[in-house]
């Protein structure tokens, strides 16, 4: 700093080591703040990553009119992917098939090794799925056939039971029926993975419905939304609406942006318990060695390198807990499966969460020295040095 | 400690001075706005400056206009959450008897435009797609926002001709439209 002169570094990194017990409650406690930081932060991230990934830019739903915003309650005709198959010329197609796919999405209790059923997200489709929702990629076993039922990595985690649950081999019971789970699939992270897809035609015959909810369409390169837009628009009969996948999850994250300011106010609070964690110590710190700075003065040394070293020690203790709760984040935070809502996700631990969560822990180790410092600025020379 | 303060507060001005000096931009006007301008002037000859005579309603046209018949209908611009095709002139209308969610009493609905209050067959009923095209049939592709500078649930009367198909799907090709005032 220009026109101070400072403590050496040495002096600060000593201190930490004179009281080692009470620098080690400090560290365990910032850790474990900036941890809980990771937690929350993470969460986020992990929703926003899920619900970022799970729409298709070149993915348009067509659903039943009014029903944008909840598609489960959606009702279409059986022919509508025939229809809308014949009528757009912009639906991409691969050896001769055309990309629309029917779905028919629910949510419904599922029961899986005779434990109680839970709420799960239930998919019938047929194998023009796997074309339109590329990011669907089967791990283990394999498609579907009559009876057979292939869940997502997630699915265990949204039913809350164990991946043992769902193994390939297991039964799942919905809808009044059996169905062996045949394959395990995963998709890039997106809320599909949660599901439990089956045989469309098996599942309507369960159902007793002939009904779609929604029709999935992927878009060859040059068509654009607005063909479709236009076609159901104009087909005022078929009641239908169009919206682009991305669109759809769009409106849900923003649907979800109270639950991210809770997360980032529980945050904040947590940080805060942080603070009072360095303050206390620095406070601490002050206070017994009173004698010490005041000899300090007498020495020549300025009240703001006094103050400037007892920052210095505070970024470090910081500093060593935020690299530590950065270290067991990733460890043993990323990737951990979370039930939430209508899906499941992970939490992410990725560059973001990194900066957020530790820039935090290093936020909190300053802001905790300030006020002790301040005191050690204020503290008289010769009042200091009478103290016991 | 005073002049080591009053170093650091001028070095952290001149740091803040560099940078907004550096990286502001004046502003200038953009290839979109200057394209949004000249949309504008292109759309500004599909609206009427008085209002066609004989206007009728939605539910009356959608019953009685055959294929080709010239149609002069009235309707609110509404019938769903988006009521303008994104990428092209085209948008649909309701009929005026059929109540918006803003005319009902303490409906606070965010897109009143969509009728959500209102059965969808009753809707489908009430409803007509309107549009643009060219000389070869095509709908133009500008947003009929901006374009033609209509809002959801303005009243406009549209001037054009009826196009049915074999399921009795009716559109109008629209020539003119002219957007009513709303009732002060």
């Amino acid at each position: 700093m220009i026109g101070i002169r400072v403590l050496p570094w040495e002096y600060g990194v000593r201190n930490l080591f004179r009281r080692p017990l009470r620098s080690l409650l400090t560290l365990v406690g910032l850790t474990l703040s900036v941890l809980l930081v990771f937690v929350v932060v993470g969460y986020i991230r992990g929703l926003e990553a899920s619900l970022a990934v799970s729409g298709d830019p070149r993915v348009v739903i067509v659903h039943a009119l009014g029903s944008s915003e909840n598609l489960e309650i959606s009702s279409v005709p059986n022919r509508t992917p025939a229809l809308l198959s014949a009528s757009l010329e912009g639906i991409e197609r691969w050896q001769g098939t055309s990309l629309a796919s029917g779905e028919l999405y629910l949510g419904t209790l599922v029961a899986v090794k005779k434990g109680a059923p839970s709420f799960g997200l239930v998919r019938g489709v047929t194998p023009t799925a796997l074309l339109v929702r590329r990011q669907v990629q089967i791990l283990e076993g394999h498609y579907p056939g009559p009876g057979e039922v292939m869940v997502g990595r997630l699915a265990a985690t949204k039913l809350g039971r164990s991946r043992a649950a769902l193994a390939l081999g297991e039964v799942a019971t919905f809808e009044g029926r059996d169905w062996r789970i045949s394959g395990i699939f995963a998709a890039r992270g997106s809320t599909l993975e949660s599901e439990l897809w089956c045989p469309l035609d098996e599942l309507q015959q369960a159902m007793k419905r002939q009904d779609l909810t929604i029709v999935a369409l992927a878009l060859s390169p040059g068509a654009s939304f607005g063909d479709v837009d236009e076609f159901c628009k104009e087909r005022l009969d078929l009641e239908l609406e169009a919206t682009p996948e991305t669109t759809y999850y769009a409106s849900l994250n923003e649907h979800y942006q109270p639950v991210r300011a809770l997360a980032w106010l529980i945050a904040a609070l947590v940080a805060c318990a942080g603070v009072f964690t360095g303050l206390n110590t620095m406070y601490g710190a002050v206070v017994g060695r009173v004698r010490e700075l005041a000899t300090l003065q007498a020495l020549g040394y300025g009240r703001s390198a006094i103050a400037l070293a007892l920052i210095q020690e505070a970024t470090l203790l910081a500093a060593t807990g935020s690299l530590l709760a950065s270290l067991l984040a990733l460890l043993t935070l990323n990737n951990i499966a979370v039930r939430f809502t209508m899906s499941a996700f992970t939490l992410r631990v990725d560059s973001t969460a990194v900066a957020i969560s530790a820039g935090a822990g290093l936020l909190l180790g300053i802001i905790g020295a300030i006020p002790p410092a301040v005191k050690a600025m204020r503290l008289p020379v010769v009042e200091g040095l009478k103290a016991v | 400690m005073t002049r080591t303060i009053y170093v650091c507060i001028c070095a952290v001005l001149l740091t803040a001075s560099s940078w907004i000096v550096g990286c502001h931009k004046p502003p200038s006007v953009s290839v979109d706005t200057q394209a949004n301008t000249e949309t504008a002037r292109d759309g500004a000859k599909y609206l009427l400056s008085t209002e066609p005579a004989d206007a009728k309603g939605v539910i009356d046209v959608r019953k009685d206009v055959k294929d080709a018949d010239a149609v002069v209908v009235v309707g609110r611009i509404g019938g769903s959450k988006e009521p303008f095709v994104k990428g092209r002139t085209a948008f649909t209308i309701v009929d005026q008897s059929l109540a918006a969610c803003s005319d009902v009493e303490g409906d606070n609905c965010e897109t009143p435009w969509d009728y959500c209050c209102v059965r969808k067959e009753d809707l489908a009923r009430a409803s007509v797609a309107i549009k643009i095209v060219d000389g070869q049939g095509k709908t133009l592709t500008h947003d009929a926002k901006d374009f033609l500078g209509i809002e959801p649930l303005q009243t406009v009367v549209v001037q054009g001709r009826a196009k049915r198909d074999a399921d009795g799907n009716l559109t109008v090709l629209a020539e003119g439209i002219y957007i009513r005032a709303k009732p002060r």
